[in-house]
Parts: structure tokens; sequence; C-alpha cells
């Protein structure tokens, strides 16, 4: 192998699909990774059961009076059901934006980007890998999460069923917006290079805007409007429609999701590109 | 071959290096030296793409290196010791850079067993010394088997053994036809090592030339002047002692220090009219060369710091 000649072609030859190689192999050999894909998928597991117990326990203590949600009804319990996702969704973002800091913090990033020194395919193999992957996770996590609540609302005589409207959205939404997540974390992570630089300000974006966002309301009419494509705002009103106040069509919220996912995204590569690393 | 051209590199208003030029020539290893924080390591990261020069640039095999098709067989480099995740085992972080070069598993086995990791390959590299983590490196940077080898102060932290593991290295693989390029801040590093040396103070080259050129084979040189020459040259006359005649009165010495001279004169009682000593070991020169572009001038005895 000391001669380019007698090298096969392919040996040494860095591609978008090899860096995904790399990037998955140090992915999945990494702790805390496997501890933030179970706590995650925990973490949705409990928060579903949990929704669905208190809504049935509530439902039996009190007589049924007209003008409450009926919770018999499959649609509203999969609401109920799919309400705490954003918590799963927030501990894989924060795993996206290790996946991208971390490279700065421990130096890795040295070794990352001799073996490809075309930033712009590493960001693309992180951003690919940590898509896929949490997708995968969140589909998986809301089955999981169906069988521990299926006996729980069967107790309570609660409607929850796989091919209801509401489940589907709960699922296929639900991947869509944790992927979007994800992506906002691992630009994060490329934009600040501090793990908990992004993790604030991730949660940030998820929390405190929005707060801030629904006072200014009160003193400010356009700002509703602004306040309904906040990515917590996007993530309720496709995941719950009927309990959120968002005004939005769905292809509105596909494209706040879109925008979310890339915006973030494009402002990172920019930063990777011009930044020494 | 790397080739630089004008490589500049200013962070604000602090220019770290300035226009620099010159050729790293392959089968030979080529020093880098220069004092802590003369802009070795910048100029080595504005090789390798990691970061971007402010003005100038750097070629590579005659092409950019961000630009590299298969940069893992055409560069492996050493820039500081802890470029791998610390919850990695080393075994991992191989496996993990192979994958990125389509690199055969065969190769991770290799360097493992070169660089004497293979009984730690499923340790974490948190975990590592100094020593080790210098070790695994190496071993990342010999991954791919490279045409161009840039190590950056490889031997901190080094024991005698592993110092001298990295220099039969280098020599090694220069000898293959590789372009070796070695930075450090000590001279004696480099005489044992380098067949070329790049002197660089403050951001600037101070010197390109073979290593020879710094010093005649590294014998001291001194002028004598004396009345009596033919005695004087009866009173040094030994092996490994070379007189040459200036002229009639003066005499170049190759080999004793000036002081053995003198002191020979004395007991021969021969008068000199002059000693001054020619030149002076690599160290000297070298010290001399960067004095005036040190960065950090230590005004007395001040403990030697390891180069970054």
């Amino acid at each position: 192998m000391s001669t380019s000649t007698v090298t096969p072609s392919r040996a040494g030859r860095v591609t978008l699909g090899s860096v995904f190689r790399a990037e998955s192999i140090r992915f999945f050999a990494l702790r805390s990774t496997q501890i933030l894909i179970v706590v995650a998928v925990l973490a949705q597991m409990a928060l579903a059961a949990l929704g669905i117990w208190s809504v049935g326990a509530f439902m039996s203590n009190i007589p049924a009076e007209a003008g409450m949600p009926n919770f018999t009804d499959p649609e509203v319990t999969a609401e109920v059901f799919g309400s705490g996702i954003t918590f799963s969704q927030l501990i894989l973002g924060a795993m996206a934006v290790l996946l991208a800091s971390g490279e700065f913090t421990t130096g890795s990033a040295v070794s990352t980007f001799l073996a490809s020194p075309q930033r712009l395919r590493v960001l693309s193999a992180k951003a690919l890998l940590i898509a896929v992957l949490t997708g995968v996770i969140s589909v998986a996590g809301t089955f999981l999460a169906y069988l521990v609540c299926l006996p729980i609302a069967g107790h309570y005589e609660l409607g929850l069923e796989l091919s209801s409207a509401a489940f589907q959205r709960v699922l296929w939404y639900g991947a869509l917006t944790t992927m979007m997540v994800a992506l906002i974390g691992l630009a994060l992570g490329f934009l600040l290079r501090s793990s908990a630089g992004g993790i604030t300000v991730l949660l940030g974006l998820f929390f405190v805007l929005s707060i801030l966002v629904q006072v200014l309301i009160m003193a400010v009419d356009w700002v509703k409007n602004i306040v309904q494509y906040l990515p917590d705002q996007v993530v309720s009103a496709l995941i719950s429609p009927t309990t959120s106040m968002s005004s939005l069509e769905t292809w509105q919220l596909m494209c706040a999701v879109a925008g979310w996912a890339v915006i973030p995204l494009v402002f990172a590569a920019w930063a990777l590109r011009v930044r020494d690393i | 071959m790397i080739q630089a051209q004008e490589l500049s590199k200013r962070y604000g208003s602090k220019t770290v290096v300035d226009r620099v030029s010159f050729t790293v020539q392959p089968g030979q290893v080529t020093g880098f030296l220069g004092p802590n924080g003369a802009g070795k390591s910048t100029t080595m990261r504005m090789i390798l793409g990691l970061a971007t020069p402010t003005s100038g640039s750097v070629q590579v095999n005659g092409a950019p290196f961000t630009s590299s098709s298969h940069p893992l067989t055409e560069v492996g480099a050493l820039l500081e010791a802890r470029s791998v995740h610390k919850s990695l085992t080393a075994r991992a972080h191989l496996r993990s850079m192979a994958a990125a070069g389509h690199l055969p598993a065969s190769r991770v086995d290799a360097v493992l067993q070169l660089t004497g990791l293979w009984s730690v390959q499923h340790k974490k590299v948190g975990g590592f010394s100094l020593g080790m983590g210098q070790r695994l490196g190496i071993a990342t940077a010999l991954l791919g088997d490279p045409q161009v080898l840039i190590l950056d102060e490889p031997v901190n932290g080094l024991d005698p053994e592993g110092v001298a593991w990295v220099r039969q290295l280098a020599r090694q693989q220069a000898a293959e036809g590789k372009t070796v390029f070695i930075s450090s801040h000590l001279m004696s590093e480099m005489s044992q090592t380098a067949d070329h040396l790049i002197i660089i103070g403050r951001g600037r080259i101070m010197a390109d030339a073979p290593i020879a050129e710094f010093l005649a084979d590294g014998r001291e040189q001194t002028l004598v002047r004396a009345g009596d020459l033919e005695a004087l040259m009866r009173a040094l006359a030994a092996s490994g002692v070379e007189l040459v005649r200036e002229d009639a009165m003066t005499l170049r010495v190759v080999g004793p220090t000036s002081q053995q001279i003198g002191q020979r004169a004395l007991e021969a009682g021969i008068a000199l009219s002059e000693l001054r000593p020619l030149s002076r070991t690599l160290e000297d020169a070298y010290l001399e060369l960067t004095r005036t572009a040190v960065e950090y001038e230590s005004t007395t005895a001040a403990p030697m710091t390891a180069g970054k």
C-alpha cells in the first residue's frame, strides 16, 4: 500500500457513505448515546402511560357531563397518549446537540476532519444519521408506549386504537417532528460548539420562547401569527390538533417543520465552512 | 510533498504566521523547529485544512488537502494527543477512522500492534496517559499508510523508549520515500531525527536548509592567532583534531573547545593573540536564530514548558 498505484482505488477513498458508517460506529460505541436513547424511549412510555392513567382515573371519579371530551373515543385518547412526546423529543434533541458539540469539546473534530477534510460531508453524514435514528426511535417508542398503555386504557374502558387517525398522527407526525427537533439540536451543536450552550438554547426554543411570545400576544396582535410557527407549537398542532389553538393548515405546518429542520442546518453548514476547526 | 506559498494567518491584529513559504520534500525527515508560540501548530493546521489561511496557499502533493478524495492514505497527522472522544475505546476510534476511508480492519490491528497499544485497545481513551494518547495519535496518523506524515511535537509525553521509537519510525517512513514533517521546540530532538530543518520564529521562517549546513558536522570550530603557530600546531595535534592554516598567524581548529585550546596553549607556554569560537553547537545556532523571535522570553531560568 505504499504507492497509490498498488492501492485498490476503493481503499482510502472517503465518501458520504463511508463517513456515515464511521459516524455510526462512533455513535453506537458511546455509552452516553445508548443511555439517552433508553431514557428517551422510557420517558415516552412513562408520560403516555401517566396521561392515560390520569385521564382514566379522573373519568372514573366524576359523572360524565355534557361538553366534556369523550375519552372512550380513540381519537381523543390518542391525543392524551401523544401529549408527552415533546419530552422524549428534547432528550433526543440533546443527543443531537452532543453529536455535533462533542467533536469540539473533546477535540475529536481534528480526527474527524482529517478523515474527511470536506467539512460539509461530515455535517451531511451526521444529519442523515441523527434524522434516520431519531425517526426510528420515535416510531419504536410510540409502539412500546402503546403496548404499555393498552392494559391501562382497557382497565378504564378508554378507546386506544392503532388504526385511529389520531394514533397515526402521533406515530408519524411524532417521528417527523422528532427528526426536526434532532436536526435543530445538531445545528445548534455545530453553531455553538458547546454541549451546555446547545442544549440550553434548544430548551429555550421550546419552553421559554413560546411563553415569552405568548406574553407579547397580550400587547401586540400580529405576534399571534408568529407564535404558531414556533417549534413547540408546530409539534402540538400536528400531534394534538384538538387541544392546540393553532389555526394553521397541515401544509403550513409541514412547511414550518421543513423550515425548522433545514434553516438552522444551513446556518450551521455556513459556520462550519467558514470557521476554523 | 508539501508546498506553502506566502502562507499567513492573522487572528484579529495578531499575526501568528507571516508570509511563510517552504517546501517539504519526500524521502527525508524535515524538522519544523521553533519556540513555543512561533506558529508551528497553526502552520500545520493550515496545511491540513483545519484552519483557513488569511492569505497565501498550501498544497499537499500538488493540491489543497481539503480537496483530497483519499485523505487518509494521502496524509496522516498527529496534532494534539487528545484528538479522540474520551469515552471511546482505542479500537472503536480506529475502527471508525478506518471505516471513513474504506480501510480494511487489518490496518486497525496493524497500527495497534505497531504502536504497542494492542493490550489496551479495549480501554477508554479518557483513561490513557499522555504517552499512550500520543501513541494512539501516531496510530491514527499511520492508519492509512499515508504518503505524507505530519507530526506536531510527537515525542511530548513519551518515555525514552517511545522517543527512540518515534525517531526510528520517522527515519523509516522517510526511507520508504514518504514525506515526513515533524515539529519540535527542541533542537536536540531535531538534530537526531531530521535531514532538513525549517526554523520558524514569531511566524516567520528564520532558516530553511539541510541540517548539515547549520553546522559542519556539529563540531566546534575555533579561530586561533598566535606568534608561534608551528609550536601551537604541535601542542594541539591529537586524534580528532583538525588543524587548518588560514594564514601565517591564523589557525582554524576543528574539534576541541576554545577552553581546551587555551588550556593546551598555556601548558605549552604559547602566547595567543586571539582565541575566537567560530561556530557553536546546533542548539546555540538555534538559540541565536530565535533569540529575537521568542514570544515569551524568560529573564531567569524558567521551567521548560511543553510545546503545544
